[in-house]
């Protein structure tokens, strides 16, 4: 299997099942929920369905592109469906079958695991979908984004896709697994993940735990809280000041992943990052669906 | 007519640890429901099977009543004057009451009506018993949304909260659907089975259930399963002659996560047997809910068990492709491992101290370094008590805390203590302190084992001693269920191990010491009443340490009332006490010991000490029998001490009967009093009798 081909399915399934296809958002994060297709998307009343690829950076999990298994920078691939749907899962495992894998032959198991994100200030409650074993999948009804609660109730489905890729291609080191392949009339050849990612994960790994400057990150850390602060504040926008969240976001897991921060000073920044997060929340519901006036 | 009664509320996969309480819950409520209608006689229903699996609860009550039995109502009116004028003639009044409860007026009754004076009108009117389906229908979808449910959740564009989105409901009496709704989903005759085998299945009555779902490939009843995994597991594992090293809580829990359990025998890689067993079975149990076999020495065999969630009896091509997933998971996780202890052992345990600074012991209260810190004065100071070498025990506390900086700790918490000393000993240290250092959390449960050894003990101790004190210093006290630290589990368990290891530490004196090394470090808000809170919140724990041994809860009150130094004395003066209090005249002499405190309340102690003016027979006798008792107080003597106590009996009986304490001689009362207070101070020296 090929990680592009993967996604290219995927997308396949959920454009039939009444998603837009969305793209990655263009700046750093930890996890595709933070796209602000899912974060803006589960808040409000309206419906909404949507599915992207996006590739997500924890530079805490980089390993130099040593470890067979983790690595700093990996993709997912994000489904938000508003409201979820009675029959969510019977669709989940419906997409699972147009990868290929044929339920008769497999064990599958939905086993309770809660989602929270204290920085995002969001939370739901679910599963990991467990395949032969395997975390392939993370499955969650948010109950509150931003602080706010989901009326309705979103579900949200992420899969892995590195793992699903190498899962079912039987191969043991995330670089060994293919990414597409690249020819012309004459003939192709495999590129894999390996080339196209090893140097960055390398290169990553060093700066994240060894060379990034930790007083410039920590700057980073506060001026783009002012800014965003200025932004949603000054001028009610939402969509800039989540930006700058998210860049706070990343300077937070940048700076610690280099060890630079510590336990006690952890749950102040991440309530920083938080309200800010919170701020963007209300700003847009206010912007879009304005309490009525008494 | 009675018939079986059958309601399943079929769920998205409900986690595990609310499946019994859950069950228990709908099972109690049904069942109360059912008797307060009249559908069951009270105390009659016998409980339900245990219907649970991850996306079903399901009760089975069997003998309900089709119909509810005929009564009576009784409707009170107003008063008969009301009713009646004074002709004897109906009044308007009297008149609504009988078109209220659409009778004649010539029904009602006049007599008196507990609670108010004079008669009143009075109408009886047969109630007809309504049929079960009609009163179920209507009082289900409140039972089912009253159900509690600790972790709630919406979904949908529902505002209904339960633990996991309702998907279907099963509902029958005998072969009738009782038919409710709760949240758009109505309940039918038909219920879901096995994904791979998923129906509609139709019930045509209670008692096919459990077997028309196991057609469809879920075993329904929990302790089914478990016998069956239990029963494989075992069989597995002799399969390639090894044993299976069992593990209650895990059979417990994978059973609750699967609607149908197949055992899968799986192997990972030789070279991962160079881990230690510690980490292996760790992996194995906590990442992939594996079992572990053993060969017969003892040695892990590299092989284990998973548990798949699907019959695969027949089908051998789904089995390898499963057993080959769990292998590449399990694979996987092992290198992860194996990694973290590569990682860790790079560099000494010793070199990773300054990583302590980074890790928080408790908000407010500083970081594990300090923590160690204070751990090594602890342990010098207590060393002696329990005959171990001071130098030895400063180094256990020095290293003790170090493997929570570790990988593998962070990885798997469940192995602190156990990482630090294995790691230890690689790196050539003593075996006492590496097994001193992996008992230390010890006891992780309230009948969990206890440290083996005097060093592991002492580290325990105090490791314990100085959490209870640095919480209470920062005021994080217990409250009712709150306690978030786990103050009470580490009381208790500190407790235990002083009385397993025989340790006379005074209460007291750990407090104050323990206390007095944290302001080292800290400043204390309201530092006056850290200690005595500590030492009631102590009393409490040892009081349930000694209940669990037998003793009364008024003896017990009693002697840990009066001062006592540590629970070696506790205990030896409870058991004493415990064999004269039989006597028949012990409850007279604790009467009397309570009247020589009321007496004593607003008196003070006369000098000179001198019983010269005493001369009634009593009390001569009594006085006589204190100074014998003067010659008795040690703590090889408690015995011989509370029988002379117990003689007391006689002559306080007398004493009291025959003088008058507060005599109108002042010099006579003065002494009489000094000799109350001699008794008193006697008594004290086992037991305060007013806390009796």
């Amino acid at each position: 299997m090929q990680i592009q081909k993967l996604i290219l399915s995927l997308q396949e399934f959920w454009l039939k099942n009444g998603c837009l296809i969305g793209l990655p958002y263009d700046i750093e994060k930890g996890a595709g929920t933070m796209n602000p297709l899912t974060f803006f998307g589960a808040l409000g009343p309206d419906a909404w369905r949507v599915a992207y690829a996006e590739p997500s950076r924890r530079p805490a999990d980089g390993r130099y592109g040593d470890n067979p298994f983790r690595v700093y920078k990996h993709l997912q691939f994000q489904v938000l469906l508003k409201p979820s749907p009675a029959d969510v899962q019977d669709l989940y495992l419906e997409s699972l079958a147009s990868l290929g894998i044929d339920l008769k032959n497999h064990d599958l198991r939905f086993e309770e695991d809660n989602w929270e994100s204290p920085t995002l200030g969001s939370w739901g409650v679910g599963w990991q979908v467990v395949l032969d074993g395997m975390e392939i999948s993370q499955f969650t009804y948010f109950q509150q984004m931003g602080g706010v609660d989901c009326k309705p109730v979103s579900a949200e489905i992420t899969y892995g896709i590195e793992r699903l890729c190498m899962f079912l291609g039987d191969t043991s080191n995330i670089f060994d697994t293919t990414y597409g392949l690249i020819g012309d009339s004459k003939g192709s050849v495999p590129i894999s993940y390996g080339k196209l990612r090893h140097r960055e994960e390398l290169e990553m790994s060093h700066y994240s735990f060894n060379l990034a400057d930790i007083p410039f990150h920590r700057s980073l850390f506060d001026f783009h809280e002012k800014e965003g602060t200025f932004l949603l504040n000054e001028h009610k926008h939402f969509i800039s000041a989540y930006e700058q969240m998210l860049k706070m976001s990343h300077a937070f897991n940048v700076l610690d992943a280099r060890g630079a921060v510590s336990v006690s000073e952890r749950p102040g920044l991440i309530k920083r990052v938080r309200d800010l997060a919170s701020g963007c929340a209300q700003a847009y519901l206010n912007h879009h669906f304005p309490p009525a006036s008494s | 007519m009675s018939k079986d009664f059958l309601l399943e509320i079929h769920c998205e996969e409900i986690p595990a640890k609310f499946l019994a309480p859950l069950h228990l819950e709908l099972q109690d409520k049904l069942i109360q429901l059912f008797e307060g209608k009249g559908l069951v006689g009270r105390g009659t229903c016998p409980r339900s099977p245990d219907w649970y699996s991850p996306r079903k609860i399901a009760v089975f009550l069997p003998g309900i009543h089709e119909i509810q039995p005929d009564t009576q109502s009784l409707e009170v009116g107003p008063s008969k004057s009301i009713c009646l004028d004074s002709l004897g003639q109906p009044t308007d009044a009297g008149l609504r009451f009988a078109d209220k409860w659409k009778s004649n007026f010539g029904e009602i009754v006049y007599e008196e009506v507990k609670g108010k004076k004079g008669d009143y009108a009075v109408l009886r009117r047969a109630v007809k018993g309504l049929p079960a389906v009609e009163v179920l229908s209507e009082t289900l979808p409140a039972l089912i949304a009253s159900l509690s449910v600790p972790k709630a959740m919406r979904w949908g564009h529902s505002s209904f909260v339960f633990v996991r989105p309702i998907r279907n409901i099963l509902c029958l009496l005998g072969t009738t659907v009782v038919p409710f709704e709760v949240d758009t989903v109505k309940s039918s005759s038909t219920t879901l089975g096995h994904r791979l085998s998923p129906g509609p299945i139709e019930v045509t009555q209670p008692s096919e259930y459990e077997s028309k779902l196991a057609n469809h490939h879920v075993i329904v009843s929990c302790i089914a399963r478990r016998t069956l995994l239990q029963k494989d597991l075992t069989a597995a594992a002799s399969s390639i002659n090894g044993n299976l090293i069992s593990d209650e809580s895990l059979l417990r829990g994978v059973s609750e996560i699967v609607e149908y359990p197949s055992v899968i025998l799986g192997q990972f890689s030789p070279e991962f047997l160079t881990l230690p067993q510690s980490i292996l079975t760790c992996s194995l149990r906590e990442h992939q809910k594996s079992f572990c076999i053993q060969n017969s020495d003892g040695k892990l065999l590299p092989y284990f068990l998973s548990i798949a969630n699907r019959d695969l009896s027949q089908d051998h091509k789904a089995r390898e492709t499963i057993t080959k997933g769990n292998e590449w998971v399990l694979n996987a996780r092992l290198f992860d491992a194996k990694f973290f202890y590569n990682e860790d052992t790079k560099t000494s345990l010793e070199s990773r101290r300054s990583r302590l600074e980074q890790l928080t012991f408790i908000r407010g209260a500083g970081t594990y370094l300090q923590k160690t810190e204070r751990l090594s004065t602890l342990a010098g100071h207590f060393a002696p008590l329990f005959s171990v070498d001071p130098l030895e025990a400063r180094l256990v506390a020095h290293l003790s805390k170090l493997d929570l900086t570790t990988q593998m700790v962070v990885e798997f918490p469940e192995l602190q203590g156990k990482m630090g000393s294995d790691y230890l000993r690689n790196e050539g240290l003593p075996e006492s302190v590496c097994k001193a250092i992996e008992e230390h959390y010890a006891p992780v449960s309230a009948e969990g084992s206890l440290p083996s050894t005097p060093l592991g003990s002492l580290l325990a101790v105090i490791d314990k001693l100085d959490t209870l004190v640095a919480a209470f210093a920062i005021g994080q006290i217990p409250t009712g269920s709150k306690d978030p630290l786990g103050l009470r589990r580490a009381g208790s368990g500190l407790v235990r191990i002083l009385k397993n290891q025989n340790i006379p530490l005074s209460p007291v004196e750990a407090i104050h010491q323990s206390l007095n090394i944290f302001i080292n470090q800290f400043t204390v808000k309201d530092i006056e009443k850290v200690e005595p809170a500590l030492k009631v919140f102590w009393d409490e724990r040892m009081a349930f340490a000694l209940s669990q041994d037998g003793f009364e809860q008024q003896l017990l009150r009693s002697v840990m009332a009066a001062p006592w130094h540590d629970h070696l004395q506790l205990i030896m003066r409870c058991q004493a006490l415990k064999r004269v209090i039989v006597r028949a005249d012990f409850g007279q002499l604790i009467e009397n010991a309570k009247r020589i405190n009321n007496i004593l309340v607003d008196q003070k102690i006369a000098n000179p000490l001198m019983y010269d003016l005493l001369e009634t027979p009593s009390e001569k006798k009594l006085l006589e029998k204190s100074h014998l008792i003067d010659g008795l107080m040690g703590n090889d003597q408690l015995d011989a001490f509370c029988l002379a106590l117990a003689e007391l009996a006689e002559p306080l009986e007398e004493f009291f009967k025959e003088v008058m304490v507060l005599d109108k001689d002042i010099n006579i009362r003065k002494q009489r009093l000094n000799l109350l207070f001699k008794l008193r101070s006697q008594f004290d020296y086992i037991a305060d009798f007013s806390k009796w």
